[in-house]
């Protein structure tokens, strides 16, 4: 498996934004929540997961 | 790793990095286009205003139109209704698609009604019109009139007969609704229709209902009355009627008099409120003149004209207690904002003008008038009734513009206006509605042009009119071809559905509103107006009427109310296509509109005068001393029971349009008569049984319903069933000023029908 | 015990945030070396945390939203709560207001479609909103585009003993499912008038600044005038 930083830097944002959206629900906070927060985690958990396939067909395990 | 690897790494990272955010700014935006695109907009392509089709009320309605048709309707929240309309109008979708519409003109050829062309009937029409003229004079020939044709077709009729042709044989169904009303304004205030506006609702503390089912009748001004009670519990509704309708169901106080007595509760309320000093001694003092009829007199007259109506003198032959009748009166004198409103059941008697004077008389004795919530206003029955007929005059005895034809000086002005020699008007008043039909039988009229109306179901003492119209050659121009009247025609004329026309509406409150063409005619029906401008001119009378579209005349016509204290010269085509209609006075066009009438704001009173009766010479209102005469319709042992007749909330008038409407004519169900199951017992009748209702008129059958709503000794019928013709009975006699027959009150005696029943 | 849920959600939050956060730090704290350590804390860290977050603020956005007071943040919606909350107001949403119809969550009360149990379009009708107000790309007075859905007003009123008595309801019941007659065509204006809430308008500035001043008397003629004057036509 190679690097993971474009996936822990997207999480961290989707989580800070979740957070701060948590405490502060303002209009704003709620529109970054959906429209953002939602594709950064997607995107990571996506490109995770892939990196996963990819470590794993490397090993020959899949 | 190597430096290499390392590279390629940061690379990728880099790559993955960018693609990242690239992905989510795309996965954002789009997520953003979905939900534009998702929106379940409905099925409408393009909402258009315009007002509802049957009511007086005139509720603005949204009309959302898709490939043409109607396919939603809302109320217009920025018209006066503030987007309340009601069962009816929510289903005017159906209306417009509805079954069974005329296409084609139609002439009754051995008893048969034969298609034929817009020429060779219009010819027919214009040569037996003409031949009627040419030998039994301009008083052989009428028109039958409407309060739901629109002002510049009522207005072009009227013009045609009375300027044109030289008779005031112009009436209509208005004469059976809204005479009495329009009688009483004129003798109280000088000029007829109300001085107030619906917006007065939201100002009363104090609702007095007479005569009146709002709740089934005009739904929307029952809602915002509800609204009003809702936000300022303490608000009092009173109703007085011989039935316990819904509305009076809602009622705080609710006064069930006798059929025919009610001027006697009236009486007995000024009664109480003179002796307690209920009475606004500042008001009385400097805008009323007392008048007993015949002359003026002075304010210890009319006390003393009151002493024979003390509450304890009339209680018995009202049927109810004095006490009641004091503690409406305090009501009535003492709320901050009193404000009566009425319909048929005040306006269909022999003495409706009376009624109606002695309304207006309470509110102008208490100074319960010309204050937001404190006014007389007196509901419309149909959708143009106001403007249509009393504003543009198409009555038999008057003339545009609250003028009188039996006044000199209003003919002379009219004539000037129109343009016409002097003299062409009559001076003679035409016929009014039961009079005319009765010239029909005695072939007077042979000929009358009848439109947008169904007098073969509406009429009093209908057996004799229908005889009467099948003597005459009848013209009929509707939109459906099963009327009770189009049988009786010998032409009948497909005519446009509204909607399928432009014209204006003037509804209860003296706003004019604009109703575009939204759509085309079915087959060759024309509007009401082309099929009258082309009759005008068949006659010879292109020169009189000079205009080809309703844009045009209503031009000539609000130019001409110049001329008058109506004056809405400033409401233009171009504004009424803007705003949501516009109360006349309105002289000019940056008025604003008139909401109340008779004080500040209306352009016709001076400036520094709080309140100016303008329609008078003086400018003082007048309070007519107006004795109870009981009716002719008088119980007896042969006739025992008491006739009413009304509508029911899910039909209008004769049923015509309504009746046609699968939600409408399964929530009313069919004609009935309704009875107490007092009543019911002495007459050992149960729901369902067939009961034989006779008056001196005639008799006729129809299935019982038990209602506790209804009152012992009365039985209420709808009319809108044409299958259960309840004037077939009703009497014919009328108010002998207004002329408007006493749908509501007729003698009747009734039993259980068998089969086998036999008279001995 | 936690009197509010919103509460509830926000400790959850930082519990799981803080968990989340302390993982991602050790993962980057291995310099972006993928060893064995990191694929055991990647799969948290990067998935189930952040999935129980992404739920939490989805409740949340449930939650809070149903909240009068999250209404009006947004402030092309003061109009409307401002009229609600005036007691001197005859709208339908200011008249169940001041009977206490609807005791809480007022204007969830009436736009449950929204809500968890909502449609699907609706709740993305609600996102719409939400970025039209972020972009600005919205004009005042704002419209509902689409219908309103009767199910909202039946879901309390259907089966009351005022709904059936009232016998003309009764025909009607396949118009008011497939939405054809709306009840507010017999029940009136929900909220202040398009003209009201438009920019400009004498009342607009009322229903801006807060209840207590919003009064639906005729005002001013002459303004009202000059207002309907400036309309563009339709």
């Amino acid at each position: 498996m190679r690097s993971l930083k474009t996936e822990l830097i997207f999480i961290l944002l989707g989580v800070l934004i979740s957070i701060v959206y948590i405490f502060y629900p303002t209009p704003f906070m709620m529109t970054l929540f959906v429209f953002v927060a939602h594709p950064l985690f997607i995107f990571a958990m996506i490109s995770f997961l892939l990196e996963v396939k990819k470590d794993l067909k490397d090993k020959e395990v899949l | 790793m190597s430096r290499k690897e390392a590279k390629n790494l940061q690379r990728r990272e880099f790559i993955k990095l960018s693609t990242g955010a690239i992905a989510v700014t795309g996965m954002a935006l789009s997520g953003w286009g979905v939900t534009e695109l998702i929106v379940d907009e409905g099925p409408v392509e393009s909402w258009h205003k315009s007002v509802c089709r049957y009511c007086g009320t005139g509720c603005g309605v949204k009309l959302g139109l898709t490939k043409g048709k109607v396919v939603r309707v809302k109320g217009d929240t920025a018209a006066h209704n503030k987007g309340v309309i009601c069962i009816k109008g929510s289903t005017l979708a159906d209306l417009t698609q509805l079954e069974g519409r005329l296409t084609v003109p139609k002439i009754r050829t051995e008893g048969r009604l034969v298609e034929t062309t817009w020429e060779a009937a219009m010819d027919l029409i214009a040569s037996k019109f003409k031949e009627n003229i040419e030998l039994y004079g301009p008083d052989s020939v009428a028109f039958y009139g409407s309060g739901q044709l629109y002002i510049e077709e009522s207005y072009t009729a009227n013009k045609l007969f009375k300027a044109g042709i030289g008779t005031n044989n112009v009436d209509g169904n208005p004469r059976l609704c809204m005479a009495s009303a329009a009688v009483g304004y004129t003798q109280t205030f000088g000029k007829d229709e109300p001085p107030g506006a619906y917006a007065d609702i939201d100002h009363a503390d104090c609702f007095f209902l007479m005569g009146a089912n709002m709740y089934e009748c005009h739904p929307p001004l029952w809602e915002r009355m509800m609204i009003r009670k809702k936000s300022h519990p303490q608000t009092k509704i009173i109703v007085v009627d011989p039935r316990k309708t819904k509305t009076a169901e809602h009622s705080d106080i609710f006064l069930p008099v006798y059929p025919g007595t009610d001027l006697l509760l009236l009486n007995a309320m000024a009664y109480v409120i003179v002796k307690e000093g209920w009475y606004n001694k500042t008001f009385v003092k400097e805008h009323i003149n007392f008048h007993n009829g015949q002359r003026e007199v002075d304010f210890a007259t009319y006390i003393r004209f009151l002493e024979d109506y003390a509450p304890e003198k009339v209680a018995r032959k009202l049927g109810i207690p004095p006490r009641q009748i004091e503690e409406v009166a305090h009501w009535f004198a003492t709320s901050q904002a009193t404000m009566s409103m009425w319909t048929m059941g005040v306006n269909q008697r022999t003495q409706g003008v009376f009624l109606n004077n002695t309304l207006n008389s309470l509110h102008l004795i208490t100074g319960q008038i010309c204050r937001p919530g404190a006014t007389p206003l007196s509901l419309t029955g149909q959708s143009n009734a106001c403007g249509g007929v009393r504003d543009t005059g198409s009555l038999s005895h008057i003339l545009p513009h609250g003028r009188m034809v039996a006044n000199a000086h209003h003919r002379q002005e009219m004539e000037q206006l129109w343009g016409v020699p002097a003299g062409s008007i009559s001076p003679k008043p035409g016929y009014d509605a039961v009079n005319l039909f009765k010239a029909m039988g005695e072939e007077k009229v042979k000929a009358a042009l009848v439109m947008c109306t169904n007098p073969a179901q509406s009429m009093p003492n209908l057996a004799e009119a229908k005889k009467a119209m099948e003597k005459c050659f009848l013209v009929v121009a509707d939109v459906f071809e099963d009327t009770e009247t189009t049988k009786l025609a010998d032409v009948v004329l497909p005519a446009a559905l509204y909607l399928e026309k432009e014209g204006v509406y003037g509804q209860s409150e003296r706003r004019y509103q604009l109703i575009e063409k939204l759509m085309d005619p079915p087959g060759q029906a024309r509007s009401d107006f082309d099929i009258l401008v082309d009759f005008a001119k068949r006659l010879g009378y292109g020169n009189l009427i000079q205009y080809s579209t309703p844009a045009e005349c209503w031009e000539e016509y609000r130019n001409l109310s110049a001329a008058s204290k109506y004056n809405f010269k400033g409401i233009t085509r171009e504004r009424l296509q803007k705003e949501r209609g516009i109360q006349w006075p309105c002289p000019d066009e940056n008025h604003p509109g008139t909401v109340r009438r008779y004080i500040q704001g209306d352009p016709f009173v001076q400036e520094g005068r709080e309140i100016q009766f303008y329609g008078k010479p003086d400018h003082r209102a007048v309070v007519f001393l107006r004795p109870y005469i009981p009716t002719q319709q008088q119980l007896s042992e042969e006739f025992p029971y008491y006739l009413t007749t009304g509508r029911v909330v899910e039909q209008w008038h004769t049923g015509t349009m309504t009746d046609k409407i699968p939600a409408l004519s399964e929530g009313s169900g069919r004609g009935v008569f309704v009875l107490h199951p007092s009543d019911a017992k002495k007459l050992q009748v149960a729901e369902e049984d067939l009961l034989e209702v006779s008056s001196q008129y005639g008799s006729m059958k129809g299935k019982v319903k038990i209602s506790e709503n209804e009152t012992p000794g009365v039985i209420f019928a709808a009319f809108f069933d044409n299958k259960f013709l309840i004037n077939l009975i009703v009497a014919d006699n009328y108010d002998p000023v207004s002329k408007e027959p006493e749908y509501k009150v007729t003698a009747v005696s009734a039993k259980k029908y068998t089969e086998f029943s036999t008279e001995i | 015990m936690f009197t509010e849920t919103v509460q509830l959600v926000q400790v959850l939050g930082v519990v799981l945030v803080v968990a989340d956060l302390i993982l991602l730090l050790a993962i980057a704290l291995k310099g972006g070396k993928v060893n064995t350590v990191v694929k055991r804390l990647a799969f948290p860290a990067l998935i189930v945390l952040p999935i129980l977050i992404a739920f939490l603020g989805n409740y949340h956005v449930f939650e809070t939203s149903k909240k009068v007071k999250a209404c009006m943040q947004c402030h092309v919606m003061k109009p409307f709560a401002n009229d609600m909350l005036n007691d001197t107001s005859t709208t339908l949403a200011a008249r169940h207001y001041q009977h206490n119809w609807i005791p809480k969550d007022q204007c969830y009360g009436c736009h449950k479609d929204y809500g968890l149990n909502g449609t699907l379009k609706a709740k993305l009708d609600g996102y719409r909103h939400l970025m039209r107000y972020i972009t600005r790309t919205y004009v005042e007075p704002i419209q509902y585009r689409g219908e309103f859905q009767n199910a909202n007003c039946l879901s309390c009123h259907q089966q009351t003993k005022a709904f059936e008595s009232v016998e003309m309801h009764r025909p009607l019941s396949s118009q008011f499912a497939d939405n054809s007659i709306s009840c507010m065509n017999c029940h009136g204006r929900a909220h202040p008038s398009r003209q009201f809430r438009t920019p400009g308008h004498p009342h607009y500035k009322d229903l801006m600044s807060g209840p207590a001043s919003s009064q639906h008397s005729e005002g001013n003629t002459e303004e009202l005038k000059k207002f309907v004057e400036s309309l563009p036509n339709n």
